[in-house]
């Protein structure tokens, strides 16, 4: 028993020796050799380090992508991390990055609060860094670009505003509690006057998720029935999971509106099955994070705050979404 | 001795039984809705889903092993049937490669479980990141949309009046019954379960046997994941995150021994009913995730907790 503890000790011990030894070696010969073919080609390659939320969202799939295309189109050197959800990864992420060396860091933050320490590293070892898409409570960034939540939120409030009676039934479908979506939009709903101007029967959170969302718009036209007039969604994945519930039930006189403009979203408001959907514009997004960044790293001033603007797509406009 | 044994189950499955009730009588009278046809088809449509994840999760745990990847199992099904939909082919062949996908991770687990020796937490543990990460993979990221009727009938249509989803479960649950109660598989189950050696040497093969368990369970998470993607029209590689636990609890309510030898489906069919039922209650009275999260944790020590008084009785 003994012998076993002792060898399982030493085995880590082992283990954990093999892979600092190793990975310092990998990064000071990745480093060499870097160097070497920079200077053989005349000019240093930027390396932009990326650290996304979670590139399970589609969403923020999508800003990714355009980060990586906008990065070939720089010609810089992309370094994609994926937090996949977890505020505990960004960070480390960020740190590993900077143990890299990179040049100037894009960050897509995970959580209003947690990814704040990213900030701090970034200012701390030098290196400019730029959010993107989220916001951060730690503001002393080299700059911002995208789009805040509460905006969203005020513009969607604002439609449902528009186009319902005052005093309307609503439900109300929040993201996972505490992220930055969930905290900035609600804010957007308050700061809108939405929660006054209606009547909200019930507020709870279905973590971005289709399935959990549908569950709580079922239950929902359970209880409510008839009295229920709009569900607005936080996000359009979940406005697609109360659309199916709303389907189901045989209810199509409950208005739904969410965020995002996912495709089955803008083919649902095509479809005149829901209202609204609050379209951020994604590849406007990664590829101006990417211009910023880089003008960043090579020292040029850059504006603090750079909005892309959200785009309200209706039945009115939406085959200008449709591509 | 067996006579006595048979009465302390019966006297916890009483229990249980009785808090189901308790919940509907409680219920009752804080929601005029509860009762409604429309509110149980609802429950019923909302414990399907976790209700096949747990049928196969009893089989394993009953091994003495344990399947945290049928969440992701459920999402490798889910982005292969929405690729494969999206390219118009024929339904039925999509469900059967959708579920044989799982079932191929399921014999991935097994193999590994029996064959090389792995424990089961640490081999489910790896397929179970493999798994969403092949599901991310595959589908990019992104979602499938699905637009086949024929198929979305599996979610969200109805047979003879009741909801294709919840037949599934009923035909999940006989089977399942039938499989471990009058089968000598089943039999060998519980003998693996309550001693691996002693089954071994008395000519079970147990590793066969094992690696059959992890391939059942490989099954219910293609099924579910059927049934998830028809439920929300679309392939979702993020389908089934945590569902592993929904379903280890309602094992876990259901008196099934985490050790294994000891449980029993009907303990798991009410486990999963009223989780269904607490989580359907609250969202009926609009008392916040948080706190269902913790009411959710009180059960399962509370259930755990008759579990060893009404085994201390046998003793």
């Amino acid at each position: 028993m003994k012998k076993r503890m002792v060898g399982t000790i030493f085995a880590v011990l082992l283990a954990a020796a093999m892979t600092v030894g190793c990975s310092g070696g990998a990064d000071g010969k990745d480093s060499k050799t870097e160097k070497k073919s920079d200077s053989g080609s005349g000019k240093d390659k930027i390396t932009v380090g990326v650290t996304m939320k979670d590139n399970s969202d589609e969403f923020v799939k999508r800003i990714a992508n355009a980060i990586e295309a906008e990065g070939k189109k720089e010609d810089v050197k992309i370094l994609m991390n994926d937090a996949q959800g977890d505020v505990n990864k960004q960070v480390s992420d960020v740190e590993n990055m900077i143990a890299q060396g990179v040049d100037v860091i894009i960050l897509n933050a995970q959580d209003m609060e947690g990814s704040s320490p990213c900030v701090t590293q970034a200012k701390e070892a030098g290196i400019p860094l730029i959010v993107c898409n989220t916001d951060v409570s730690n503001t002393d960034y080299t700059g911002f670009v995208g789009c805040t939540d509460q905006e969203s939120g005020e513009m969607l409030a604002k439609w449902f505003m528009d186009n319902l009676p005052k005093g309307s039934n609503v439900c109300i479908i929040e993201g996972p509690m505490g992220q930055a979506g969930q905290v900035g939009r609600m804010e957007g709903f308050k700061s809108a006057g939405m929660l006054d101007y209606f009547n909200v029967l019930a507020t709870q959170t279905a973590n971005w998720k289709r399935d959990e969302a549908m569950t709580l718009a079922e239950d929902w036209v359970t209880t409510y029935g008839d009295k229920l007039n709009a569900i607005i969604c936080e996000n359009d994945d979940m406005a697609m999971g109360a659309l199916s519930a709303c389907k189901a039930a045989g209810r199509d006189d409950i208005v739904i509106g969410g965020v995002d403009g996912i495709d089955d979203a803008l083919e649902a408001v095509k479809n005149g099955e829901t209202g609204v959907s609050i379209v951020q514009d994604a590849e406007g997004q990664g590829t101006t994070a990417v211009e910023m960044a880089v003008k960043a790293a090579k020292g040029e001033e850059i504006p603090y705050d750079t909005r892309i603007p959200f785009k309200e797509c209706t039945s009115d406009n939406v085959d200008e979404f449709l591509k | 001795m067996t006579q006595k044994k048979d009465i302390g189950k019966i006297v916890r499955d009483f229990g249980l039984a009785a808090v189901v009730l308790l919940i509907i009588i409680v219920m009752s009278f804080l929601s005029e809705s509860f009762l409604t046809t429309n509110n149980i088809t609802n429950i019923l449509r909302q414990i399907s889903i976790n209700g096949v994840l747990a049928v196969g999760m009893t089989f394993v745990v009953l091994t003495g092993g344990i399947d945290l990847s049928v969440g992701s199992l459920v999402a490798v099904t889910s982005v292969i049937c929405g690729s494969l939909l999206e390219g118009e082919m024929n339904t039925f062949l999509v469900c059967i490669i959708g579920v044989a996908a799982a079932m191929a991770f399921g014999l991935l687990n097994g193999y590994l479980v029996s064959y090389v020796g792995f424990q089961p937490f640490i081999a489910t543990l790896a397929t179970m990141t493999i798994g969403r990460g092949f599901a991310m993979v595959y589908a990019d990221g992104k979602p499938y949309i699905i637009k086949d009727p024929s198929f979305i009938f599996i979610g969200q249509g109805k047979i003879a009046g009741i909801p294709t989803l919840v037949v599934i479960l009923l035909v999940i649950c006989m089977l399942g019954i039938i499989i471990l109660n009058t089968t000598t598989f089943g039999r060998y189950i519980f003998a693996i379960g309550g001693n691996k050696n002693a089954a071994r040497l008395s000519g079970v093969k147990t590793k066969k046997i094992e690696m059959l368990v992890y391939l059942l369970s490989g099954f219910c998470c293609g099924i579910v994941g059927l049934m998830l993607s028809a439920r929300i029209s679309s392939g979702q590689p993020t389908a089934g995150e945590g569902y592993e636990l929904d379903a280890i609890a309602a094992v876990a309510i259901g008196g099934t021994s985490m050790n294994g030898g000891i449980g029993s489906l009907r303990g798991t069919i009410l486990g999963f009913l009223i989780l269904g039922l607490l989580s359907n209650s609250m969202n009926l009275m609009n008392i916040d995730s948080f706190y269902q999260n913790i009411v959710k944790g009180i059960i399962i020590i509370l259930a755990v907790f008759l579990d060893m008084k009404t085994k201390g009785k046998q003793d």
